[in-house]
């Protein structure tokens, strides 16, 4: 008994979460869209009901079985006190010995995945309703991780139901030309999603690190999945490379640390690896050169080279300026100024770093500062270094950075 | 040893406004506390108790449908154990989980002949 209420533990972590999108997406096969409210209810209380009986007679043998079946259960109930169906629709028999095995998931989960990557729902309504509904989090969880308001994430969420609603967007596959189309933007969403748990530097740690993992998550099933693109393969490459130095980029403090101060043993071996296996993938088969795929490269420069001094800044110089032709992203050129800093190409830096608009730099004022401090180290400026970090700081309150440059600047005034 | 039951009175999730994940920080707590109670033989039984409750009065039956008092107060449920003393039994209810969901546990000794 003891040993049973033990591995309830241990097996537990994480279930709930990670059940929640294949329960979602297997009901919505089984009931429709127009469902899905009373769905989430449903599932909720078959976990509520797990919380209130599993710790007394212990957890049940399948457990996502158990889930499955105590939600479908509680949703033909609400179904029939809404009237929205006569009980004799459903099939009771076919009930009785569902297994859900995680193969046979995948697949309405991807069909979720394609529903919710919609170009007719914004972006940002998109990865709100997708965290919720595919990924399991609650409402404060993703407020927390994508630091918005509550009643901001509400609002999208509503957002996406009303459109599903209106639209009456069945639980289908796209057309075969629309899921062309439509894989770029899973790719985006999924891009944005890791991006959100990668860089942003916000102090409530784990949140963060979730997001990444459930991107990776959705990632993989996509890859493992002859509907992915060669774009969806350096992206989860890219991903591979980023994950691996995750935990070295922050210190026991929550503390971010610095590539050239990083511990490259620690860096995951493993991840590198897989890494570069996706983005050899990435390449076969086509000449096409993604974004995702540069930045895959750019990364595994860093994840090959011994110490950051043998780091190969030609290459880096050449992919950044090819990245940047691409999009004309600030953040980019920022990268690219640091990368000419380290090959001491200081005028052209200095150059760059002056055409750059700030009141068009939107989030990443921090970074833009931190770059600017670095290229007045260069130039031995102590006055403008001194500045820059001041309007870094001032840009980064309520950050993890912040505690960083407030450090620096005790320091470089000490003298 | 004497036996005890311990009432939870409030606590209750349904009301809150919980995610997977946060349910599942619960449940890994329950279990823990539970375990640890059977562990060392104190355990005797226990259940968590629906909200939805009916009361019976007087000669003719007279059933009313609850809840009847404020979910804060409502009993969640229950579990019976063996203790030294109530000292040692409040010294057990520290693992009940749900203290910071307004939950309050009620300890009282189980009479015996």
């Amino acid at each position: 008994m003891d040993t049973n209420n033990k591995q309830v533990s241990s097996e537990l972590d994480k279930l709930f979460r990670q059940c929640y999108g294949k329960l979602v997406s297997m009901l919505l096969s089984k009931y429709g869209t127009s469902q899905l409210e009373l769905i989430e209810n449903a599932i909720m209380e078959s976990y509520y009901k797990a919380m209130k009986t599993w710790p007394f007679r212990g957890m049940p043998e399948k457990s996502h079985a158990w889930l499955y079946k105590t939600a479908n259960n509680s949703l033909i109930d609400s179904l029939r006190r809404e009237k929205r169906v006569s009980p004799e629709q459903f099939d009771f028999t076919s009930l009785r010995d569902t297994e859900i095995e995680v193969d046979e998931v995948k697949d309405p989960e991807l069909k979720l995945l394609f529903l919710i990557c919609n170009p007719d729902l914004k972006k940002e309504d998109q990865l709100v309703f997708m965290l919720k509904t595919l990924s399991g989090f609650g409402d404060l969880e993703i407020s927390n991780a994508l630091m918005q308001s509550k009643a901001a994430i509400k609002k999208r969420l509503l957002r996406a139901k009303s459109w599903i609603k209106s639209n009456d967007i069945k639980f289908d596959w796209p057309s075969d030309e629309d899921l062309k189309v439509r894989v770029t933007m899973v790719n985006r969403v999924l891009y944005l999603l890791f991006n959100e748990g990668f860089y942003s530097s916000h102090p409530e740690y784990w949140v963060r690190k979730d997001l990444c993992v459930e991107a990776m998550r959705l990632c993989k099933y996509l890859v493992d999945h002859d509907l992915s693109n060669y774009e969806t393969k350096a992206l989860m490459s890219l991903m591979c490379y980023h994950i691996s130095r995750y935990e070295s980029r922050i210190d026991d403090n929550g503390h971010i640390i610095l590539l050239q101060d990083q511990d490259r043993s620690s860096w995951n071996q493993d991840m590198i690896k897989l890494g570069n296996y996706y983005l050899q993938q990435s390449a076969r088969n086509t000449t096409k050169k993604s974004s995702y795929q540069i930045e895959a490269f750019i990364s595994a420069q860093h994840c090959i080279a011994k110490d950051f001094a043998s780091t190969n800044w030609k290459i880096l110089k050449e992919l950044y300026q090819v990245l940047y032709n691409k999009g004309k992203q600030n953040i980019v050129l920022l990268n690219l100024i640091l990368v000419k800093l380290n090959l001491n190409e200081t005028k052209e830096a200095k150059r760059l770093f002056e055409s750059i608009d700030i009141s068009k730099l939107k989030s990443i004022h921090t970074t833009y500062y931190m770059v600017g401090m670095k290229l007045y180290e260069s130039l031995k400026d102590q006055m403008q270094i001194e500045l820059m970090l001041e309007q870094a700081i001032q840009s980064s309150e309520g950050k993890k950075e912040s505690i960083y440059l407030k450090s620096k600047l005790d320091s470089i005034r000490k003298g | 040893m004497k036996e005890f039951m311990m009432i939870f009175h409030g606590g209750d999730y349904e009301s809150g406004d919980l995610s997977p994940d946060k349910i599942q920080e619960k449940m890994v707590l329950w279990n823990k506390w539970i375990a640890e109670l059977r562990e060392d033989d104190l355990f005797i039984n226990g259940h968590a108790l629906k909200n939805q409750a009916a009361r019976v009065k007087g000669d003719d039956l007279l059933l009313t449908d609850g809840p009847f008092v404020e979910t804060n107060e409502l009993v969640t449920g229950y579990i019976v154990l063996k203790a030294k003393d109530l000292d040692h039994a409040r010294s057990l209810s520290a693992g009940y989980p749900d203290y910071d969901l307004k939950g309050k546990v009620e300890i009282r000794e189980i009479q015996t002949f």
